[in-house]
């Protein structure tokens, strides 16, 4: 690639600046000192790579107006590229590719072979400054952009596929920062110590497991003290809560002494006293019931007594039986009219039927009309046998119609053939035979006539260029002849010659071969003359073509006999033949037609006579069936007759006949049937009637009768109401009989009740006298002594009983009436509230220990149900997983990237001698007194050797030998970078100032061979260099700068 | 001698821990952290239901020597729910759960008899007066054994079912005998009618028919190991006429565990992939009946896909998409994660011909893969800033073995050589 020109719109000095046709060679570029030479230099760099980074950046803003930047040309093999850079546009890049369209940031990239402003500024594009900065030679990035641009023609692949790696490598593990990897350790970390925990937590479960025991077994003690104390407490507690009653019993004890003796027995007549009080009481309140009882018995029995009518009781059974009936004779009220109903559609029925069945019949001669059943099968016959002849009349009729129409058919068409027979010519076939075996004939010779004629013609043109081709070997034959005498004549005159110089050696050979050649020549025209111009070969040419001749006119006379023959005029042609021939065609094919004619129309003759045949023997058959027929239909009239039947019967309706008859006669049994039925109600009603009103007239009831209503009907009601007065007097007579009998019961009772009450009053009088009471003022005296007495007893058992109950049972009551008569209450309270105390200090601890249990348990149920251990031990196996899995992808790339950087190391070592060579050959021309450039073994540092084999470092260097090193140099990494990506422009700045005329002259000398390869642009403001280079490089192109800007103002 | 049945388990390793799992949802840790519990209640229920004998339990009951309390309990419960039932339980401990192990049951119901270290004991089973087996077996004392004990094992009585009853690897590989190694023809020796074993995970029948010799495989599967795939239980053994006649598998899990993989080489995009999940998804579906299923995604092979999937959240976003296809599904469906193993399309013959610096960048893998020493130094280098972070805290890099390093740098040297050749385009 290189830069063919450029446009600046704006930059620095320049505004508007147009260069173009620069060479892809030496290009020099000549100005005095702020001509802008820095500022082009600055300007390629701009817009190939943008501007400069940096606050102190010069970016050569436009002092002359005009956008800031402008465009470069950069000729390729594939074209040219228009890159253009305007900086603040947006975007401020613009590429035109060399087919128009626009390209991308990326194509630039390629173009420039992925090289970067650094490496642009420090290898191919810069001025004196940085020609003698050796950091920017030696740096590693540097270094290594040139080094790996062969990785795959990207200038910094390497470097950034070792980035890449790097920077995705930090997301998994960063030293002291956090990362994937070093998140999941601490996550690890983490459960491994909660896991640690709880492994130490279930180590523990025994022990856990022994202190429960422990825990229960200080429980159960606990308990056991607790209770000892709990009883002391509660006996010290019984003792106080005894001391009351047993207080009581003692004061108890002491009164009951004191009241003295009381008859035992008291409490006895008491009772039997009071038992026999309430027993009179009892006895008096019965009386008073049954008194009331009979008197309102005896009301009620007069009332009843005038209600009651005996007769009706007494018909009552009559009554019921003959009401058990009266539903029956509703229903027989209520079927007569029906069945007269009935008797009257069946009437009506019988006299359609038997007029639809012809009328001679009526209902008292029904019962003589003939079974159906005998004469069923007869009729059936009948049925089938005329059915049979009519059939077989209908088939024989329609078949002998069927043998007319083919008969009629089969004339026809003899008639049509016969016409069309009529039609046609008569036979010609024989002249017709004799007229194609001539058109045959005459074809056949006239195609013969035809292959001779075209025969004879090849040949005849055959001959005429034989003559010709002979004319020409004649010609040529003799020109031959003429020729060998000419050379015979020369040979003659050569031999003469040598004679004459006495050269016989060579003269006798030349004579000899003259003498030769003359002879052929000779004889060749004597040949020729002896020979015509066709020779054998033509005269038979000629006889052949007489036999053809011959074969010709013997196939024109068979034309003319066959023209003859088919009397056509002579000379007829081809199309003569063709006309007569499709007539002869068309006859034959009228021949065919009739021949086929006559024969059809015989086949049809015949077929027209067995036809006539088959329709008169169909037409016989039909005449004998139809007699048949008649004879039958006559007998099967009489048959009818005979049984009585209707004439206008068809054989095929004798079954339906059959069946009339048989439902006139069923819808006269009918008749009779409801008939009957009709009467036997009449009389069943009749008698119900007669015993009903027998009934009601014994009973004294009337019946009134509705107007327009059945008498027999108005009878039911009467009846009804009859039988339900008559129940109601049987009940009131049932009642009446048991009131009766209620009215002893009730003297009975009452004088029970008296007889009883004077018992109980003899017995009262008794049992006091028993207590030794005269009246019941004294009774009640002793009675109140006894009570209090038996109050006290009562209070002494009960007091006896609680503390009896208290102390445990009677064996304990004796110790403690003993304790409680030692009375020592103060003590027992001090006691019990120490015991207390205790009491509730065994509770607190026994409570703390409690708790303790149930924590413990709490543990170790947890520790036995909880899964916290596996979904640990889960996670930890997780966590490492994907530590697993990350490490891994981490080593893998750490192991990538320690692969390519190796690679490089080793690659530049290997590659970077081809570049000091090339440097060397360089220096050692420019340089004489130096030999070559060595690198030194850890592959950054370099050094040159002189002719004494002394190696000097850079910095040992003058400055002008230490920039031809660098320059060197960098002819070398430019020649490296051009092999491995592409060839870009070399642009240097005033670079040879401080070299010397000789080595400034040896330098020129070596841009020129550079330029071969690359484009170079040298800027300088020494005309001293502008000369050497004329002269070391005469193509080179010189650009001043000042006239060019002179160019640009004028423009 | 009348018909029977019992019931062969092993390897419950109640209460363990889930290993090489990604974070999981809440739902589905909670069902993963019981699901060994509730598959050894499966196990209880199906040895009474099936009214079986006997149960069988050959050893790693617990996952640790330092048995966790919960299972401990629970395996205790379980049996007392067999002594209910009239069951017999005979077990052996195995490397995992050895006798030297901690214990919180002191006392076993009647119907426990764990077999003791140091010698072969031997439990005929008398049901009715009669002597349908008798049980020979052994326990591990210590987590390791290098002792072949299917050595120490005859037969002496000659009534009723001979059964071996052993926690051994009958496949041990060549410096891996740590668990009782012994061969098939050590274990037909004794003069068994079967052999119950236990410590390989992966169900199988070594032999069939005298002896019989099988594993039953793990209870409940645990990773995404090969061995802990698909379904995991039980064989229940039927004995007719003194003879086994048939293993019936039953299983047991409440959980399990599937790796499917897709394969990009022919396929045009995302959707395709998913698709293919899908597919294999639906044909394991119906396989589990209600269990829950863990699903593992891989993608692997050579394809277009290779440079999508190389970024993170398109696995991811994949991921939830497989999810959200599963949510709410009946039986309960976990995509774990979906992992890519893809290349892409490296002729790497090619660009070692190249001369450039992707072939120095094979060149210099290379020379690693041919030196080990210089390989793991490399590994070790690289792991200087992992030592840092405490990484190898938590993983062990001590059993990384060749093979595991060989991969790395494989890994390693493609993705470089991605990036480089993505760079390049």
């Amino acid at each position: 690639m290189f830069i063919s020109g450029w446009h600046i719109d704006g930059f620095g000095v320049f505004r508007h600046f147009d260069m173009t046709n620069l060479s892809s060679g030496l290009n020099v570029f000549y100005g005095a000192n702020e001509a802008g030479k820095s500022t082009l230099l600055e300007f390629l760099r701009t817009v190939l790579f943008g501007p400069p980074q940096g606050k102190n950046a010069n970016r050569y803003p436009p002092l002359s107006g005009g956008r800031h930047g402008g465009r470069l040309l950069l000729q390729t093999a594939n074209g040219c590229y228009v890159v253009e850079r305007i900086l603040g546009r947006r975007p401020p890049l613009q590429i035109t590719l060399p087919e128009g369209s626009a390209g991308t940031e990326a194509d630039l990239y390629v173009l420039l072979g992925g090289a970067d402003r650094k490496l642009f500024s420090s290898i191919f594009a810069f001025g004196l400054e940085e020609l003698s900065s050796r950091e920017m030679l030696d740096a590693e990035e540097t270094r290594a952009r040139i080094f790996s641009a062969g990785i795959t023609g990207a200038g910094n692949s390497a470097q950034s596929i070792i980035s890449k790696l790097d920077a995705a490598n930090q997301q998994l593990l960063r030293p002291k920062a956090a990362a994937k990897i070093t998140t999941l350790i601490e996550r690890l970390e983490a459960v491994a110590g909660e896991l640690f925990e709880w492994q130490g937590k279930l180590e523990r479960y025994p022990e856990l497991l022994k202190h429960e025991m422990k825990c229960r077994q200080a429980l159960k003690a606990l308990a056991e003290e607790e209770s000892r104390l709990q009883q002391d407490a509660h006996e010290l507690r019984r003792l106080l809560d005894l001391w009351t009653p047993f207080c009581e019993l003692r004061r108890a004890g002491a009164e009951l002494e004191m009241l003295g003796p009381v008859p035992e027995h008291i409490e006895q007549a008491v009772e039997k006293v009071a038992r026999l009080e309430e027993q009179r009481q009892a006895l008096l309140g019965q009386m008073c019931e049954v008194n009331a009882a009979s008197e309102n018995a005896v009301r009620e029995l007069s009332e009843q007594e005038s209600r009651y009518q005996q007769h009706l009781e007494h018909l009552l059974a009559e009554v019921e039986y003959h009401c058990e009936s009266a539903a029956l004779q509703r229903d027989r009220l209520t079927s007569l009219p029906v069945q007269k109903k009935k008797i009257s559609a069946l009437t009506q029925a019988l006299a359609e039927q038997l007029a639809a069945f012809g009328g001679t019949w009526t209902r008292e001669n029904i019962s003589s009309l003939p079974c159906f059943f005998a004469n069923q099968e007869e009729g059936r016959v009948w049925q089938h046998v005329l059915g049979s002849l009519e059939q077989r009349v209908s088939q024989s009729t329609a078949g002998a119609e069927v043998a007319l129409e083919k008969l009629r058919e089969s004339e026809q068409r003899c008639e049509d053939l016969r016409q069309q027979l009529a039609k046609l010519p008569a036979d010609g076939s024989a002249l017709l035979d004799r007229q194609k075996g001539a058109v045959a004939e005459w074809r056949a010779a006239a195609q013969e006539l035809s292959v001779l004629e075209e025969k004879l013609n090849y040949e005849r043109s055959l001959r005429a260029e034989m003559e010709s081709h002979l004319r020409f070997q004649r010609s040529a034959v003799k020109a031959f002849a003429f020729f060998f005498m000419c050379l015979a004549a020369a040979l003659f005159i050569a031999g003469l010659m040598r004679t004459s110089f006495s050269d016989y050696t060579l003269s006798i050979p030349l004579f000899f071969a003259g003498a030769v050649l003359f002879v052929s020549g000779v004889v060749i025209f004597r040949r020729l003359k002896r020979t015509g111009l066709l020779g054998p070969a033509s005269l038979a040419n000629e006889l052949k073509q007489s036999r053809r001749q011959v074969q010709i006119d013997a196939a024109q006379e068979r034309i003319a006999q066959a023209l003859e023959e088919l009397e056509l005029p002579l000379g007829s042609g081809r199309a003569a033949i063709d006309r007569l021939e499709e007539e002869l065609q068309a006859q034959e094919a009228a021949s065919r037609r009739c021949h086929e004619l006559r024969e059809e129309l015989v086949s049809c003759e015949e077929n027209t006579a067995r036809k006539r045949e088959a329709y008169q023997a169909a037409a016989e058959q039909v005449t004998a069936l139809r007699g048949e027929q008649q004879q039958q239909l006559e007998r099967w009239e009489e048959w009818k007759a005979v049984l009585g039947l209707p004439r206008s019967v068809a054989p095929d309706m004798i079954g339906e006949a059959f069946l009339q008859m048989e439902r006139l006669r069923d819808t006269a049994h009918q008749i009779e049937q409801a008939e009957s039925e009709e009467e036997t109600l009449r009389q069943m009603i009749a008698q119900w009637t007669a015993v009903a009103e027998k009934l009601l007239v014994r009973a004294g009831f009337s019946w009134p009768v509705p107007q327009d209503s059945d008498p027999d009907e108005a009878l039911i009601p009467g009846m009804l109401r009859l039988l339900s007065a008559c129940r109601e007097q049987k009940i009131a007579g049932e009642r009446l009989r048991s009131m009766r009998e209620e009215q002893q019961r009730f003297a009975v009772r009452r004088q029970a009740l008296e007889t009883q009450l004077a018992g109980l009053n003899a017995e009262r009088g008794s049992v006091l006298g028993g207590c030794g009471a005269n009246s019941e003022e004294e009774f009640l005296l002793l009675l109140g002594k006894h009570r209090r007495k038996m109050e006290l007893l009562h209070t002494v058992r009960a007091k006896e009983s609680v503390i009896s109950y208290s102390a445990g049972g009677p064996a304990a009551l004796s110790k403690c009436m003993k304790d409680l008569a030692g009375g020592g209450v103060d003590q027992w309270r001090a006691s019990l509230e120490l015991a207390e105390e205790k009491v509730c200090q065994v509770k607190e601890e026994r409570e703390m220990r409690q708790r303790e249990l149930f924590a413990v348990e709490q543990q170790r149920r947890e520790d036995e149900s909880s899964a916290e251990l596996a979904r640990l031990e889960n996670e930890a196996e997780e966590l490492r997983a994907a530590l697993a899995g990350s490490f891994r992808q981490w080593l893998v790339r750490v192991l990538a990237r320690d692969l390519i950087q190796e690679t490089l190391v080793q690659y530049k070592r290997n590659r970077q001698p081809a570049v000091l060579d090339y440097a060397s050959r360089h220096f050692s021309q420019i340089v004489p007194h130096y030999q070559r450039i060595v690198q030194e073994e850890e592959g950054l540092s370099l050094a040159v050797i002189d002719q004494r084999a002394q190696k000097k470092y850079p910095e040992q260097l003058s400055r002008g030998t230490a920039e031809q090193l660098y320059l060197c140099l960098r002819f070398g990494l430019v020649r490296e970078f051009a092999a491995r990506s592409c060839s870009l422009p070399l642009v240097m700045d005033d670079v040879l100032v401080n070299f010397d005329a000789g080595r400034a002259e040896r330098i020129a000398g070596r841009l020129g061979e550079i330029s071969h390869e690359q484009q170079i642009l040298l800027f300088s403001c020494h005309a001293g260099t502008v000369s050497l280079i004329r002269e070391a490089v005469p193509d080179a192109r010189v650009i001043t700068l000042s006239e060019e800007a002179q160019q640009r103002e004028g423009s | 001698m009348r018909d029977f049945c019992f019931v062969h388990a092993a390897d419950l390793h109640l209460d363990t821990p889930f290993s090489g799992l990604a974070r999981t949802a809440p739902a589905l840790r909670e069902l993963l952290r019981d699901a060994s519990l509730q598959a050894f209640d499966n196990l209880v229920q199906l040895t009474i239901e099936s009214r079986a004998a006997f149960l069988l339990l050959a050893g790693d009951i617990y996952d640790g020597a330092e048995r966790g309390l919960r299972a401990q309990l629970r395996f205790l419960e379980g049996m007392e729910r067999l002594r209910e039932a009239g069951i017999r339980v005979l077990l052996v401990h195995g490397n995992h759960d050895p006798l030297s192990g901690w214990s919180a049951v002191r006392d076993w119901p009647e119907n426990v008899t764990i077999f003791q270290a140091h010698e072969v004991q031997s439990v005929p089973i008398i049901q009715g007066g009669v002597c349908l087996a008798t049980i020979y077996g052994i326990s591990y004392a210590q987590p390791e054994m290098r002792e072949n004990l299917a050595l120490k094992f005859a037969r002496r009585a000659a009534q009723g079912l001979a059964i071996g009853l052993l926690h051994a690897d009958a496949s041990a590989a060549k410096g891996q005998e740590m668990y009782s190694p012994c061969t098939a023809a050590d274990l037909e020796q004794a003069g068994f009618d079967y052999w119950a074993l236990g410590h390989l995970h992966l169900r199988q029948v070594v032999k069939e028919g005298s002896p019989w010799i099988v594993y039953p495989g793990n209870l409940q599967g645990r990773s995404f190991k090969p061995s802990e795939h698909g379904a995991k239980g039980a064989f229940l053994v039927h004995v007719s006429s003194g003879q086994v006649q048939n293993l019936d598998f039953k299983p047991c899990d409440v959980v399990r565990f599937h790796l499917l993989r897709v394969d990009i080489s022919a396929k045009r995009d995302l959707a395709d992939v998913r698709s293919d999940f899908l597919e294999q998804l639906e044909s394991l579906r119906h396989q589990g009946g209600s269990r829950a299923l863990l699903i593992r995604g891989v993608i692997e092979g050579c394809g277009a896909l290779h440079s999508d999937l190389r970024r993170a959240e398109v696995l991811e976003e994949l991921q939830q998409s497989l999810q959200e296809y599963a949510q709410g599904e009946k039986p309960f469906i976990c995509w774990e994660s979906v992992a890519a193993e893809t290349r892409g399309a490296l002729d790497l013959e090619a660009i070692a011909q190249r001369g450039d610096f992707s072939a120095e960048l094979l060149h210099v893998a290379q020379k690693y893969q041919h030196d080990r020493q210089e390989l793991r130094q490399l590994i070790e280098r690289a792991e200087a800033d992992a030592v840092k972070a405490r990484v190898f805290r938590w993983l062990d890099r001590s059993a990384r073995t060749d093979a595991e390093c060989e991969v790395l740098l494989e890994e390693a040297l493609l993705l470089a050589l991605e990036l480089n050749e993505q760079e390049g385009q």
